[in-house]
């Protein structure tokens, strides 16, 4: 801005038009104009004369557009002119002062900011800023003083003084390091500036100076942080302990804040003395007149910082807070914290404490847990003691679970508008209860499981069960179930659980149905779920039908539970397949059920299925296993003809619910895989060809089945809709991938003819889309089969889905990466069936080396783990190794392939270079003797390149070369040696 | 062996989940067969963000801390074949913030990191595709994307509250 354009007058009206306006378009615009000035040349001699002006606007206008001047001139200027702004600053704070006006204050405050950015920014040049502020306020005279001698001072300033020094600290702390070397200001400050403070604090009413001692305090905690400064506060934070308990609720409530304030950020601030002062004062009877007087005001909030005052102060030593338990002489302290703890209320709604004592009797749990050395040690070595604390332990552990067991409990009345403001919150807390539990199961063990299944029981044979009760124990002994499991398990706690089920528990359960009873249902149904080692072992085996039972009517009955409630059944059914043969029968109505109902939810009606399907397979005859799948084939087979001849397929409902028919074809195949990854394992030898010999000849014609409904469904050329869809081709290929990995016979095990056979016919579909899970498909028959599939027909696949079709999958990225991920798996598994197919060497290596020039990442690595492996070849023969290393050496392939590898590298992103650099590791492991030159040649032809499109050319590369081969492809240094060449090249620099 | 730098942090880290932690998320080490904690390896679930295709779905993640951690950054786990672009088939986790070469620093929190995991789900990175299939779908076939989300959402659903 121009000198011309300056108008004070034009300013001040400005100023107060941006306090006055109500118009946020017109303040935007205000704004604008007063940065403009603000950042003019003009805008020191602004700041003077609106500091100047009588309005309280202009005044404080003008303190802000010193800070601005500030900020963007500082470091600019000479010592002299700083002082200049020093003076004009205390000026003001001069006249302000002698006004005396009670609304000057934030102006005052923004002046005293503006002094403490300077000071902290150049302390070296003006060192004694207190004093200066002293001696301009006395002598009403702005002046920069010399003397650091704090014993002239009189108190008349010293409230001011203190609000400065807050200021100065509070600006430290928000200084970036690196914009200052703030370990020499950390020195500086303590040294020179503290100890003034430090003098002022402790003459002035503790009271009147409490805002600066809370500044200070996280200052200290900073400053001790970043720099070997440690402060000695113990003489006035024995004074702040002492405001703590004056009679004057005001007083004592701030001086607790600041002293919270001290533990949660600092807590060494207290030594020992102070820490032993904190101690008798929060446990002695101040501590329990202050909370019964606050219980009596009801005074929730200085509860809640009371509680966390206490809570903070015992974890500054929890291992020396667990070892106390020991001396009964600590034990009404523990008896003050159980009663803390047990606050009334509802927990978030009502009371807070029980929520921060979670943390703290965690901490002390875990000490239990975790630290018995150092109890040890704390109790001298002494074991009887070490006992005696243990049973402490236990017997306290056990009355904080009882008092978390009542906090968790439902609300009633779940549906209350109140409920509903709180509920996240409160599901959170009892959530971290849960966690809580899990915690100390290793103090209190069986007897706090005991207590929980008592008070079900208790309840179940009560003429009016509680369901809260209920619901609180089941939740949190799904907690402490993780710490169980088949080989640990307890033969108490299996007979606790026996009893449960013994009783009328899912009739008690299911009889109360209403919506207040929702969580005692859903928390059951996760009960039932995280009972695994339960129902695993035998004991538990003859309740399977009952949890069964109450499993599937919750499931009917609400939709509130059908996805827990299915998730559950399909667990169970996996888990204790064969234990639940007998229980298949139970399953028949529900199964023509969920696959007749369009309505049923496709994940519940799949999860069910597939529950059928593992029991079906526990069977473990053949025979009765074909029979079962046959019914449900049947069913299927029926439902989707049905859809398709009365072209029922007329929108999504009815599409999706196909698709979910054929994925319960999927997951009958899940559910049939064998179990264990071992088939003798689950079979014997003779069972084993029992089966081998049933599946071959398919009584049921199971197999047939499975492919006339994927035919029906997905190569129905009179179904355009069905025929390109993707998603049908992706789960029919999912249905046929199920028996690849089988080791044996069995429903879903085809001939790999058949699933080719798919994969021609579709790969005609015009849908490119669906490509990719045909060639996914025909990677999974390789992997699988590679050691039986015949050559002629892997050619003859790669040759129509792949080579006559090249024009096409050249069009699109996803084609091009599955296509190549086909190729690498055929060369990694067994070359043979690829290199020797005609346009193996015409077309393949050519389309190979055109897509390392790619960007997108999938094709690249495909690529890259082709040429890798084709390279290496190790899985071939030495007919296959002659073939390949004539392609490299006589027929010049390694050349090629190591100039496009070059070539492509340097231009690659980053994230690329790993791709470039397995396959020239490869390179020079296995054609150690001719890379060289290889390298060489590719550079040469790189750099010519070059000089035709005018670029430098690269000098270094020789040394690159040699550094390479000396590597001899280690990975670690042969990566640095890439990465570092790649930087250079790329003008980027390693970070 | 893990460092006594990397056991005080990830002591440090549990209390202060206890003290503070996101709503709906849990995270807790894991237990050794003698009960103890195993603080290198944790359990963690992530809830789908409201009014996106992952709410409803609490999901499930391992977390490993390495020996050396915090210098390295922990390695983070869906369950295998998890669909989303920026999830390997594996189950690791794609995000900068994860990666020792990328924006991991010492200073960032669990709770950090949860939370960009959560942010990551309706926010793919297009440009750090981890898996073929949610990706390819991501980028070509919306609606294929969205109907999966919505599948694994059901999958990986939260009890009825």
């Amino acid at each position: 801005m121009e000198q011309d354009d300056f108008d004070l007058d034009q300013v001040i009206g400005l100023v107060e038009l941006l306090y006055s306006s109500r118009d946020p378009d017109q303040v935007i615009e205000v704004q604008k104009i007063l940065q403009r000035f603000q950042k003019s040349s003009n805008s020191w001699y602004i700041s003077n004369q609106l500091l100047l002006n009588d309005s309280i606007n202009c005044k404080f206008f003008g303190a802000l557009t010193y800070t601005v001047g500030i900020n963007l001139h500082l470091g600019e200027f000479s010592t002299d002119l700083k002082f200049k702004i020093i003076l004009e600053l205390l000026n003001h704070v001069i006249l302000l002062i002698n006004e005396n006006k009670n609304n000057t204050l934030f102006v005052i405050e923004k002046l005293l900011s503006n002094l403490a950015i300077i000071f902290v920014t150049s302390y070296k040049e003006w060192s004694y800023s207190l004093q200066s502020l002293y001696a301009s306020l006395k002598n009403k005279n702005p002046q920069i003083i010399n003397d650091s001698n704090i014993n002239d001072f009189d108190s008349t300033y010293d409230m001011i003084l203190l609000l400065f020094s807050q200021i100065v600290v509070e600006e430290t702390s928000k200084l970036e390091s690196s914009n200052v070397d703030k370990s020499n200001l950390h020195k500086f400050i303590h040294e020179k500036f503290f100890p003034i403070t430090s003098a002022l604090l402790f003459r002035t009413e503790m009271i009147k100076s409490l805002d600066c001692l809370g500044s200070w305090i996280q200052y200290i905690s900073t400053a001790e942080l970043e720099s070997v400064e440690r402060y000695d506060l113990s003489i006035i934070l024995d004074h702040l302990l002492d405001l703590i308990i004056l009679n004057n609720a005001d007083i004592s409530q701030r001086a607790i804040n600041v002293t919270v304030d001290i533990l949660d950020t600092n807590p060494s601030m207290l030594n020992k003395v102070l820490k032993n002062k904190l101690d008798s004062l929060i446990f002695g009877k101040w501590g329990v007149n202050y909370l019964q007087s606050l219980i009596e005001d009801h005074d929730f909030e200085n509860i809640n910082q009371f509680s966390r005052l206490v809570i903070l102060f015992l974890e500054t030593d929890i291992i020396h807070v667990a070892h106390l338990l020991a001396d009964d002489a600590n034990n009404e302290k523990f008896e003050f914290l159980l009663n803390l703890t047990n606050f009334p209320g509802i927990p978030i709604d009502e009371e807070l404490i029980s929520k921060d004592f979670i943390e703290f009797w965690s901490e002390l749990a875990e000490a239990y847990v975790d630290d018995e050395d150092r109890l040890l040690v704390l109790l001298k070595n002494d074991t009887d003691q070490l006992m005696k604390l243990n049973q402490k332990a236990t017997s306290i552990f056990q009355r904080v679970s009882s008092i978390y067991w009542s906090k968790i409990h439902i609300p009633v009345n779940v549906d209350d508008e109140e409920f509903k403001l709180y509920k996240e919150e409160f599901m959170s807390y009892r959530s971290d209860v849960a966690d809580f539990f899990d915690t100390i199961y290793p103090i209190v063990k069986i007897a706090m499981y005991k207590n929980l299944i008592d008070t079900i029981s208790n309840n179940i044979s009560s003429a009016k069960p509680n369901f809260q009760d209920i619901e609180a124990s089941l939740f949190l002994i799904n907690s402490i179930s993780s710490n169980f499991n088949e080989d640990n398990i307890n033969t108490n706690i299996l007979s606790y659980l026996t009893n449960i089920l013994e009783s009328n528990f899912f009739e008690i359960i299911s009889s109360n149905n209403s919506n207040e009873n929702k969580y005692t249902i859903s928390t059951t149904i996760q009960f039932l779920s995280s009972i695994d080692f339960f129902y695993k072992h035998k004991i538990g085996l003859k309740y399977l039908p009952s949890i069964l039972n109450f499993l599937f009517s919750c499931m009917l009955e609400s939709n509130l539970y059908h996805l827990s409630s299915s998730k559950a059944i399909c667990r169970i059914s996996n888990d204790c397949r064969l234990s639940l043969v007998g229980y298949l029968p139970n399953f028949e109505n529900l199964i023509v059920e969920m696959i007749n109902n369009i309505n049923i939810l496709p994940i519940i009606r799949e999860r069910i299925v597939n529950s059928y399907a593992s029991i079906i397979q526990g069977i473990k005859n053949p025979e009765i296993q074909g029979k079962n799948l046959n019914i449900l084939l049947g069913l299927i087979n029926e439902k989707c003809v049905q859809l398709i001849t009365n072209n029922q397929i007329t929108n999504e409902n009815t599409l999706n619910y196909l698709i979910s028919l054929l994925n319960c074809i999927y997951e009958i195949g899940k559910g049939m895989q064998l179990p264990e990854d071992d088939v003798e394992d689950f079979y014997s030898q003779e069972e084993i060809n029992l089966i081998n010999e049933y599946w071959t000849n398919d009584s049921y014609n199971i197999h047939d089945k499975i492919i006339r409904i994927i035919t029906e469904v997905s190569t129905n050329s009179s179904s355009p809709m069905l025929l390109n869809n993707t998603e049908i081709v992706e789960k029919c290929c999912l249905i046929f991938k199920t028996g690849l990995t089988e080791s044996i016979e069995g429903p879903f095990v085809f001939k790999d003819e058949t699933l080719i056979q798919y994969i021609l016919t579709k790969s005609g579909s015009a849908n490119i889309n669906t490509m990719p899970f045909l060639f996914e498909l025909f990677d999974a028959v390789i992997t699988a089969n590679y050691k039986t599939i015949s050559p002629s027909l892997v050619s003859s696949t790669v040759d129509t889905i792949f080579l006559s079709r090249l024009p096409l999958i050249k069009t699109d990225p996803d084609l091009i990466e599955s296509s190549i991920k086909i190729l690498g798996t055929i060369v990694e598994k067994k070359p043979s069936l690829i290199i020797y197919n005609g346009n193996f060497t015409i077309i393949i290596l050519h389309f190979c080396l055109e897509n390392l020039s790619t960007s997108e990442k999938f094709i690249l690595k495909s690529v890259s783990k082709f040429w890798s492996k084709l390279i290496v070849l190790k899985k071939g023969d030495k007919r296959d190794f002659e073939f390949i290393s004539n392609l490299f050496l006589q027929e010049k392939l390694g050349v090629v392939l190591t100039y496009a590898v070059i070539s492509n590298l340097l231009k690659s992103q980053r994230s690329n270079i790993d791709n470039f650099q397995e396959i020239l590791k490869f390179l020079i492991v296995k054609y150690p003797l001719y890379v060289k030159n290889w390298l060489e040649d590719a550079f040469a032809k790189v750099n010519e390149e070059r000089v035709n499109q005018r670029i430098d050319e690269l000098k270094s590369y020789h040394v690159f070369i040699k550094k390479l081969i000396m590597t001899r492809g280690k990975t670690q240094a042969f990566q640095n040696v890439v990465k570092e060449y790649w930087l250079e090249t790329n003008g980027l620099f390693n970070y | 062996m893990m460092s006594s730098l990397c056991k005080t942090r990830l002591q440090e880290e549990r209390k202060r989940w206890r003290k503070d932690h996101p709503f709906g998320f849990y995270a807790k080490p894991n237990k050794t067969v003698g009960g103890a904690l195993d603080l290198q390896n944790w359990t963690a679930g992530i809830p789908g963000k409201s009014h996106t295709l992952w709410e409803g779905g609490v999901y499930p993640v391992t977390i490993n801390f390495p020996d050396d951690y915090p210098s390295k950054p922990p390695k983070v786990k869906f369950p295998q074949n998890f669909y989303h672009p920026n999830v390997y088939p594996s189950g690791t986790i794609c995000l900068s913030i994860l990666n020792e070469e990328q924006d991991w620093r010492p200073a960032i929190t669990l709770k950090q990191i949860v939370i960009g995991i959560q942010e990551l789900l309706d926010s793919p990175n297009p440009d750090s595709p981890a898996q073929e299939p949610a990706w390819r779908a991501y980028g070509k076939d919306r609606a294929t994307y969205e109907k999966k989300v919505k599948e694994q959402a059901q999958k990986y659903g939260a009890p009825a509250s």
